[in-house]
């Protein structure tokens, strides 16, 4: 491979990246052609030692797509951030997506168990008003009245705090996510 | 060695070589390659997240031979990270050293 090439693949590969970044990037690449040629070794010898360019772009696409994330929050941001960093090979796939499909896993199935409940006693609650309604004394339906009022009283607390706890678990989740794929970054980068 | 095992330090040792000196990428390079079998391709994706993450600055200096070269530079909480992550690594070496000493007793 020329350095033409190489510089040529790695440009192919960084295309969803802004063009004002690529350039930089580029430039990195042709300082270190330069001086190495100016030291005496040789095109091809400088590229063999770089590296895979496919491999330097997934790289750089995982560092860009996570810094993303981190700026703005977005489910298209993290959904780029976590594909990028699985397509770095086939271990990472193992170590991203295993632990991050059981997660994303756990919290659909703690949001039906949430939403399974409400609608379970809600149900019951509708069965019991429609007891007071059918008894006939009067005393009993009064009770029950302002039972029924508090009980739907406490119910809109409770949604209300269930919505507020839903949304810092979503914000703390999507920081855990960018956290992890960074920590990813960190423990397998590249190849050799 | 493991490569893994050697992607993970690389971050350690580009603060390590900063911390004693600036230097130009292709300077970076070298030094680590000659002690460490690496694709040197991937230090230069791995200095521009340190820049991103504020580790890491740079700046262009004139060369005697060819043009300015881009220089990087550790930023205060770049020489925090390194001095943070140093000892960390030699808690974990020196730990993992123990555990292969009492292996030669055996």
């Amino acid at each position: 491979m020329t350095k033409q090439q190489f510089l040529q693949t790695l440009t192919d590969g960084l295309s969803n990246l802004p063009k004002k970044e690529v350039n930089d990037i580029i430039s990195d690449y042709e300082e270190h052609f330069d001086i190495g040629q100016s030291q005496g070794r040789s095109e091809k010898e400088l590229v063999a030692s770089l590296g895979d360019p496919n491999q330097i772009a997934k790289q750089l696409n995982a560092n860009f797509t996570i810094t993303q994330a981190e700026k703005t929050r977005s489910v298209t941001n993290i959904t780029r951030a976590v594909l990028a960093t699985t397509g770095l090979g086939f271990v990472n796939l193992f170590f991203v997506a295993g632990p991050y499909a059981f997660a994303v896993f756990m919290l659909v199935c703690a949001l039906f168990f949430g939403i399974g409940a409400v609608v379970t006693s809600s149900f019951f609650f509708f069965i019991s008003l429609l007891s007071t309604i059918f008894s006939t004394s009067v005393f009993n339906l009064a009770v029950s009245g302002i039972a029924a009022v508090f009980l739907s009283l406490s119910g809109i607390c409770f949604g209300v705090l269930f919505l507020i706890a839903w949304f810092y678990i979503t914000k703390w989740f999507y920081i855990l996510t960018v956290r992890y794929l960074k920590f990813n970054l960190n423990v397998i980068r590249g190849k050799e | 060695m493991d490569t893994q095992l050697k992607k993970g330090v690389l971050e350690l040792c580009v603060l390590s070589i900063l911390n004693s000196k600036d230097c130009y990428g292709y300077e970076l390079v070298q030094t680590i390659s000659d002690s460490i079998a690496i694709s040197e391709g991937t230090i230069y994706p791995l200095l521009r997240r340190l820049r991103n993450e504020g580790s890491l600055e740079t700046y262009l200096q004139e060369s005697t031979d060819g043009p300015p070269r881009k220089y990087y530079r550790l930023t205060r909480t770049g020489h925090q990270t390194f001095e943070k992550n140093r000892l960390e690594w030699q808690t974990f070496f020196q730990n993992v050293n123990n555990i292969l000493k009492g292996n030669d007793h055996d």
